[in-house]
């Protein structure tokens, strides 16, 4: 099994899909250096959350990353209420390791179909100040969004596993 | 007859999010337990009286599928329906689940309305013993 080499076009097909599915946000691609633009004036603490994968042939990681605003905003939409509401900014952080959770795993069956059984990794997620925040939007390899006038990204990385098979101590999550 | 619901997810959103289209749809709910973990799960099935499940799979602590083991395990899987939430989208995963008897799959992201009617199937379902 290998991940087709197209694989951040699929995720970039799939988040604002996700998105607009899952917390009623609409979303589109940006350049970096409209997402770094946009991170800059908002100045802005953010959330990265990511998941893990693997199986006997191969092994991997989708990671996103957004403003803590943005955060709140996806809560709220997904609870119901306002972002302001303090019960959208408590979960927050949660809000968006879920929408990593089901943006990893939409993904996972769209390039390696739903034959396949992958080991899926709990969800790990990090609050992040601004200052890293910019600087992250400065990686390579990621793919930038536009939601509600912030930005978010978008990493996806497989590699094959060595002949030794899978990391030792690999998840067991199903 | 009202149920008696556990809902074990690891994100606390998704667990206010079911237990609101749980409450929305008018579905006779009589408590909402929650877990955080399958290990948790199992423990609240040990004290609890419960009639329906939802249970995520990519949990820490204990995931999905090994509770769902369990309770299979112990009988419980043949008096209490599980349903299972999840965003993965495996056809073996899925396949080995109903296997093992577990009633249904929604798959994340899901609407009140989905979430409803596979709920409904499975009183009929648990009510006709046929299913």
């Amino acid at each position: 099994m290998q991940a087709p080499a197209d694989c951040q076009s699929t995720a970039a097909e799939l988040l604002p899909a996700i998105l607009e599915q899952h917390a009623f946000i609409f979303c589109d691609p940006i350049d970096r250096e409209a997402a770094i633009m946009a991170a800059e004036n908002q100045a802005d603490s953010a959330v990265v959350a990511g998941v893990a994968f693997h199986d006997s042939v191969c092994r991997g990681r989708c990671t996103l990353g957004a403003s803590l605003s943005l955060c709140r905003i996806i809560a709220g939409n997904v609870l119901g209420t306002e972002a302001e509401d303090p019960m959208a900014v408590a979960a927050a952080t949660d809000a968006f390791k879920e929408v990593a959770n089901i943006i990893t795993a939409h993904l996972l069956t769209s390039l390696f179909g739903d034959e396949v059984k992958l080991h899926i990794a709990a969800p790990d997620v990090q609050e992040i100040d601004a200052t890293a925040w910019r600087d992250s939007l400065e990686v390579p390899g990621i793919s930038c969004f536009d939601a509600e006038s912030s930005p978010v990204w978008l990493s996806f990385t497989c590699t094959e596993n060595g002949p030794s098979g899978p990391p030792p101590g690999g998840d067991s999550s199903g | 007859m009202a149920y008696n619901i556990l809902i074990v997810d690891d994100s606390l959103t998704v667990r206010q999010v079911i237990a609101r289209s749980l409450t929305l749809a008018g579905l006779p709910i009589g408590s909402i337990h929650e877990a955080a973990n399958g290990r948790e799960g199992l423990d609240q099935l040990e004290r609890e009286w419960i009639d329906l499940v939802f249970c995520d799979l990519s949990m820490p602590v204990m995931d999905g599928m090994t509770m769902v083991a369990h309770m299979q395990n112990d009988g419980m899987l043949q008096q209490t329906p599980v349903i299972i939430v999840t965003a993965d989208g495996s056809i073996a995963k899925i396949d080995e689940l109903r296997a093992r008897g577990v009633s249904a799959y929604i798959r994340k992201p899901f609407t009140p309305e989905q979430l409803r009617n596979v709920v409904i199937d499975c009183m009929r379902c648990d009510h006709a013993s046929t299913c």
